[in-house]
């Protein structure tokens, strides 16, 4: 297939993360010294604890398990940092930018709103019949604690 | 309400492995007391491979190291000894 196909339609293969990777190590791309010029750290996964049994992701683990977790992740929008957070922040817009709007663009403050700021506008407090917030983290942290002290994490 | 916001990693490089880890726990048993599963890595660890441009093929493999090249965010291990 090519890899210039950009047609809805095509096929997905995902198989080119070693390429890249391999390619950023020999081009000496991106930041300190690269060790793997092989790309074979695109395959890499992380586990709860180590190849050796020390932790490792258990408290990341642990957490996941407690509250709800999406398996499919996206980035808002096919660029750096900033744009994303400001997607993520907004429910869906950038306004138009596609770089960091301050420091690419000399951008002033967006207006848009943020998800905070419209949850806040549409719910109604003070009311007898107003669903109170939940306190979500009353009970992870509670197992949290039980688990460190029980040493089960 | 607690939000948390992390970047640079995928879910199957962080997350894949978690439903042996839930299901070794009974986590993976919702209160209605059916299975909840994720869409992970644990049931693909012998069928997904990439090819570098060498020609060869690199498995899915558990990181021997908690920092990988040109992954500065992601060294966490400073922070935890």
């Amino acid at each position: 297939m090519s890899r210039f196909d950009f047609t809805t339609t095509r096929q997905i293969l995902m198989d080119g993360f070693v390429h890249t990777a391999e390619g950023f190590a020999k081009s000496g791309s991106g930041s300190g010294v690269f060790t793997d010029t092989i790309g074979e750290r695109a395959m890499a996964f992380y586990q709860d604890t180590s190849t050796t049994g020390a932790p490792e992701l258990n408290y990341y683990y642990f957490m996941a398990s407690q509250f709800a977790l999406s398996d499919r992740w996206f980035s808002p929008v096919a660029s750096k940092t900033i744009p994303n957070r400001l997607a993520t922040m907004s429910g869906g817009t950038t306004e138009g930018y596609v770089f960091d709007p301050g420091n690419d663009d000399h951008a002033p403050q967006l207006t848009s709103k943020t998800i905070f700021q419209l949850l806040d506008e549409n719910t109604s407090h003070g009311s007898s019949t107003t669903p109170q917030p939940i306190p979500m983290a009353a009970r992870p942290l509670h197992l949290l604690t039980s688990a460190t002290a029980a040493n089960t994490l | 309400m607690i939000f948390v916001l992390q970047e640079n990693r995928s879910f199957d490089s962080y997350f894949g492995m978690l439903n042996p880890y839930r299901s070794a726990r009974g986590w993976n048993i919702g209160d209605d007391q059916r299975q909840y599963d994720v869409d992970g890595i644990d049931d693909k660890l012998t069928t997904i491979s990439n090819k570098n441009d060498e020609g060869t093929f690199f498995p899915l493999f558990h990181t021997t190291s908690s920092c990988l090249d040109d992954m500065s965010s992601a060294c966490w291990k400073a922070l935890v000894t």
